[in-house]
This record gives C-alpha cells, structure tokens and sequence, in this order.
C-alpha cells in the first residue's frame, strides 16, 4: 500500500524511512528435487517515522511486526526494499558505519527477565551499549551516563551495584529501558515492552515511556499485539496482517473509525469492549444492571 | 443444600528459614452447577494458588488449612487416591499455556482418551470415538483435525481448543480455567471465551475463570472476585462490582488498564498524552505484608486504622445486591461509581 501524504507533506525531516521491504524466508526441503518452498514475512512494506513521533504496528502472531521491527533494526536484512534511517540507507553503510549509527536506534523487549545477563550488575547492563557502541568514553564519564540514564527511569543511582534478580518485572523493564536511552538514541524500537507486566505496572511503564517521549523527544517504532495498549501511547498506528499494512493512519482516527475490516476485527474482539460500548457507561453510572442476554 | 463447590476460610503458607510465609488468607467462594465466577487479580495474588488447591495440586511444601468442599466432601482432608479419582473426572483444569500443557510426543486423540481410559473404564475403540467427539465439538472437527496429529502442528488456539477437550472428557463438575487466553491472539481470545461459554451452558458445569483481565471477566462472568496479596479485597455479581468498585485496589486495576482508555481518545484538550492512572509501588512480598490491609501503602484512601488489622470482607449492604462485599474500611461510596466507558455513543460502527 502506498504511504498516506501524512509523512510528506511535514516540514520535518523524516527519522525512519522504509520502502517496500520484502523479507522472505526459506522453509525446510520438502523433496529432494524440488526448490525449497519459501515464507514471506514482510509483503513491500512501507512507512515512516518522524523524530519524536511514536508509531504503533499492531497485529496478530505471525503477521510480520517483530521482522518488521527487527528489519528496521538492521538485525535482518531484507530481500528488496531499503530501510533510511536519518536519511542514510542501513543497508548500504559498512560494517563499521552500521555499527556507528547503532547508538542512534536502541531496543527494548518484551522479556524484562530473559534480556537482561543476570551475572552482569545493573551499572554494567546499562553501560553495555556505550562500551561497545561509542569509542573514548572514559570510565568516569560512563558511570555518570548511568547515573543519568537510572535517574531517567526513576531508579536509584545505588541501583547500579545491585543485580536484575534483585529487581521485580516492572523495574526490570525500566533497566532495560535505562540501558536503551544511555547512547541518547533519536529512536527507541520496543518489542511487546509492557505485555509481561501486570496491569498496574504496566501503567507505569507506559507513563515513563510517554514522559521520556515529551522530554526526550524520543521516536518510539512501538510493536504489540495489545490494542489498547498502542491506543494510549502512539500518535500513528499502522495495522499488519500477514505481512502487509491494511490500514495506517493517526491512532485515534483508527480506533474510532477503523476503514478496514480486519481492523474492525481486532478492535471488536477485546474482551469487555462489547458491553462496555453498546451498554455503556449509562446502565453501569446509574447501577442498573445490564442485562447479559441483550446484548448478545 | 450443600454447593457444588465451597471453600471456606482457606489458608495456605509456605514454610521459609524466616517464618512461614502466607500465600491465601481466608478465602471464601461457593459455586453452582452453570455458575460462572471470575477471579482476578495481579501475579502473586493468590489466584492461581487457589485453582491448585482446589485441584489438590498445591506444592509439597505448602500446608493448607480451612476446608474445600466439593458436594460436601472436603477434598483438604481427602487422601490422594481419592483425589486422583476427583481430578480430570469431576474437576478439570484448563492451564495457561497449551504449548506446554500438552505432550509434544504423544498424539492429541491419546491425549484426550488418556483420561477417559483411565476414569471412565472405556475401551481403546470407544475412547477414540469419544475424542472424536470431543475435538469435534471444540470446533476442530476431521477429518482435517485427526486424533493423529501431534500439538507441533497446531497453532496456538488450535492446542488450547485440544487442552480444553482434555478437560471436558470426563463431562467434569467444575472447569478451572488459568489464564485459558492470556497467550493467544485477541480475535482467538475471543472464539476461546465463547467456547468456554457455549460448553459450560450446554454442560451445565461450573466454571471458574482465572484472569488478570477485568474486560474478559466483565464478559464472561456473572459472578467475580478480586484478590489482592493473598486475599479476596472484593467479591460479587460482576454488574455489581462493575458499577460500584468499592474497593480501592478494584477501582485502580481498573483506571490502570489501558482498555479503559480504549475507547476515548488518548489525547486531552491541549493535545498532550493522557497517563495511565498508575497504582504507585507494587504487590508486596508474602514474607513482607503489612500488618493491616496489605494494600494501604498503596491506598489513596488509607488511613491510620487501615494499618493496624486487615479488613475483614463485609457485605455492602442494599437489598438488591445481596453477596456484593469488599474488604476496606473506606470503601468508596456507590455514588461515586466511576463513568467507565463513557465514550461516545459508537459513531463509526
């Protein structure tokens, strides 16, 4: 699909430009003599990403967002289409370039227990991406980036002695999310960040992440399959389904008029949505209860 | 008359080096045959640990007191013979993840006879009629679905329609389903859930549904309890609980979840992103709760007298909600019912 004029028509320069990727994988032989069949995951997909922007790619398993997000990250590289990443094409830097421009995108994944090394201290887990991205950044001056980066997230500068098993889920998340702002990134690509969480804290995380938006002026590629989720933190959501963008377009736009039927799916399957639209707050505000069988 | 199934001030704890420490607290719950009761809470509740003790599965360290009575016979007291004649017969359980719940190397028509082999006595032929049945009815019918098949060539929803089949071989009394959807996709949460429905109405089992999401337990149940740290904070018919949130730890689940946010925009008059009304701290640990309510650090509405003892769950009162209760000394009032989902009449639908 082609892109909406929305990122064109902006003065601004854009962060991310992605054009007609196409990632395809090789499945396993299934004789001899045949070709090995193929998969694609990404089908030509497009979109942009503007600085300080946050963009939400939802989508059911399987639908291509975590390639996506992982192509944008120059982790794949794709068969066709290129990924510019302030301006400059990801695909075509050397080794060495690539690894300079890392420090301007960083990652956050969906597992605050499973991305962090439990044999490394927190100060050192934060301090990894400046170690290996950045050159002649003294000790002193890295410890004062941790520092920075904890103070960030909200946690202690006595943290960084401490080691991940002693954190619960949600802190763990906002070290992860301490060691992706300590190279001071223009781009954060967050991978399902909250959905391990617990609702309460996941809230928390959110309000973080929405406060580093606005102080920042943090770009957030924002991957879930949580509906709800991408409504309260992106300004765009682009909606995936098998391999394509059926729908893009400003977040609320979406959610209140969604143009496509698989979108329409999505946004009528979240449990709870149904008797809390049709019903509404009216039954519920002045405490008479609804009835269940109308509203099948 | 005694209910299908009733637990009665059940406690458990976990001895540890430094004194035991207490996962359930005086957890009271009655169930009827086609009764659907929601249980919700955050991780380390105590939800899960009540579906295990209900099923006699609690780990060997733990020591349970109180009572779980099943038709009147309690099943705390039952020895273990009786209860691997009880479990998967008349209580089945349906877990969380159906990746590991089910044997990568034995197929799924061995796995749903395995049961009814083994409690109902029925022959190898009969077995295999029955699990054709059953996968049949959870809607993976054959022949595209063979008792043949293995749980690697399924997808996610498909292995949780198979777990369930396994839970209903036995035609059980009591469903316990954990997190039945918390690993799958929204538009298969869906279709689960309305299975789940569709079986316990036409069945006429009682199903208890564990769930940390206040919108599948909104839709699914008629009735439902909250527990926080260990114990029930707030119980009762969900339309109920739904329209007063007396508890204070309901009312912020609630704010906290982005899906009540999901129908307004996102932004406020001035363009800015709202934020999530966040409960400040977190869960406390079993070995470290505060000597009163277990949720006054976090409380906006705690008090001196909320720290000295736990609450106690008392019934509200109002004739017209007769088992609605919460466990807070300043419960909100029911005025005060929070204008959840006071969006917009659905304009684009």
């Amino acid at each position: 699909m082609t892109v909406p004029a929305i990122g064109e028509i902006e003065e601004t320069a854009p962060l991310v430009e992605v054009r007609d990727l196409v990632r395809r994988y090789r499945l396993p032989r299934r004789t001899l003599l045949e070709p090995a069949p193929t998969f694609t995951a990404l089908h030509g997909v497009s979109l942009t990403l503007r600085p300080g922007e946050s963009l939400g790619i939802v989508g059911e398993s399987g639908c291509g967002k975590s390639t996506l997000a992982r192509t944008v990250m120059a982790l794949e590289t794709p068969q066709e289409g290129s990924v510019r990443f302030r301006g400059r094409d990801l695909f075509a830097l050397s080794r060495g370039e690539l690894r300079a421009e890392r420090r301007h995108f960083q990652a956050i994944f969906q597992d605050p227990y499973g991305s962090l090394d439990p044999r490394h201290s927190v100060g050192r887990i934060v301090a990894e991406p400046i170690r290996s991205l950045e050159h002649g950044v003294d000790g002193a001056a890295r410890e004062r980036r941790v520092r920075e980066a904890l103070d960030q997230v909200g946690l202690p500068a006595s943290a960084a002695e401490k080691y991940p098993h002693e954190f619960s889920g949600g802190q763990r998340q906002r070290i992860a999310i301490a060691r992706a702002l300590v190279t001071r990134p223009a781009l954060i690509v967050c991978d399902e960040p909250v959905s391990a969480l617990d609702v309460s804290v996941q809230a928390q995380v959110l309000n973080l992440m929405m406060d580093l938006q606005e102080e920042l002026g943090l770009a957030y590629l924002f991957i879930s399959h949580d509906l709800s989720v991408v409504r309260v933190i992106t300004d765009r959501v682009c909606v995936m389904q098998a391999g394509r963008i059926v729908e893009e377009g400003a977040t609320d736009a979406v959610f209140d008029a969604p143009a496509h039927d698989y979108t329409r799916t999505l946004l009528d399957a979240v449990p709870g949505r149904h008797r809390r639209a049709r019903a509404g707050g009216r039954a519920r505000a002045t405490g008479r209860p609804t009835q269940k069988d109308e509203l099948r | 008359m005694s209910r299908l199934l009733e637990i009665e001030n059940l406690r458990v704890e976990i001895p540890a080096l430094a004194g035991a420490a207490p996962i359930l607290e005086g957890v009271d719950l009655a169930l009827d045959r086609g009764e659907k009761l929601g249980i919700v809470g955050e991780s380390g509740c105590g939800k899960s640990m009540t579906a295990l003790a209900i099923m006699g599965l609690l780990p060997g360290a733990a020591r349970a007191s109180g009572a779980i009575r099943l038709d009147g016979r309690d099943l705390l007291a039952a020895a273990e013979r009786e209860m691997q004649a009880i479990r998967g017969r008349r209580i089945a359980m349906v877990f969380q993840e159906p990746m590991t719940a089910l044997n990568p190397v034995k197929t799924i028509g061995a796995q749903i006879a395995e049961s009814v082999i083994l409690h109902l006595r029925l022959s190898k032929a009969q077995a295999a009629e029955r699990a054709r049945a059953l996968l049949d009815r959870v809607g993976l019918p054959g022949p595209r679905f063979s008792l043949d098949l293995y749980p690697h060539q399924l997808s996610g929803g498909q292995r949780q329609r198979v777990v369930i089949a396994i839970a209903l071989a036995c035609g059980p009394d009591v469903l316990i389903a954990d997190e039945p959807t918390t690993a799958l996709d929204v538009t298969i949460q869906a279709q689960i859930l309305d299975l789940l429905e569709d079986l316990v109405a036409e069945m006429g089992m009682a199903l208890v549904l564990i769930t940390h999401d206040l919108g599948v337990v909104e839709e699914t149940c008629e009735r439902m309890m909250v527990m926080y740290a260990g114990r029930v904070v707030e119980s009762g018919r969900t339309d109920d609980v739904f329209a007063h949130m007396a508890h204070p730890y309901t009312r912020g689940l609630f704010a906290a979840s982005p899906r009540s946010a999901l129908l307004t925009s996102a932004r406020d008059a001035s363009g800015r992103k709202r934020r999530l009304a966040a409960i400040p701290g977190q869960v406390p640990d079993p070995r470290h709760r505060p000597p009163g309510c277990a949720f006054a650090p976090r409380c906006p509405r705690a008090q001196d007298d909320c720290r000295a003892a736990p609450p106690p769950l008392v019934p509200l009162g109002g004739p017209d909600r007769a088992d609605h209760a919460a466990a807070c000394l300043h419960p909100h009032p029911p005025a005060a019912a929070p204008d959840v989902g006071h969006a917009a009449p659905e304009a684009a639908r």
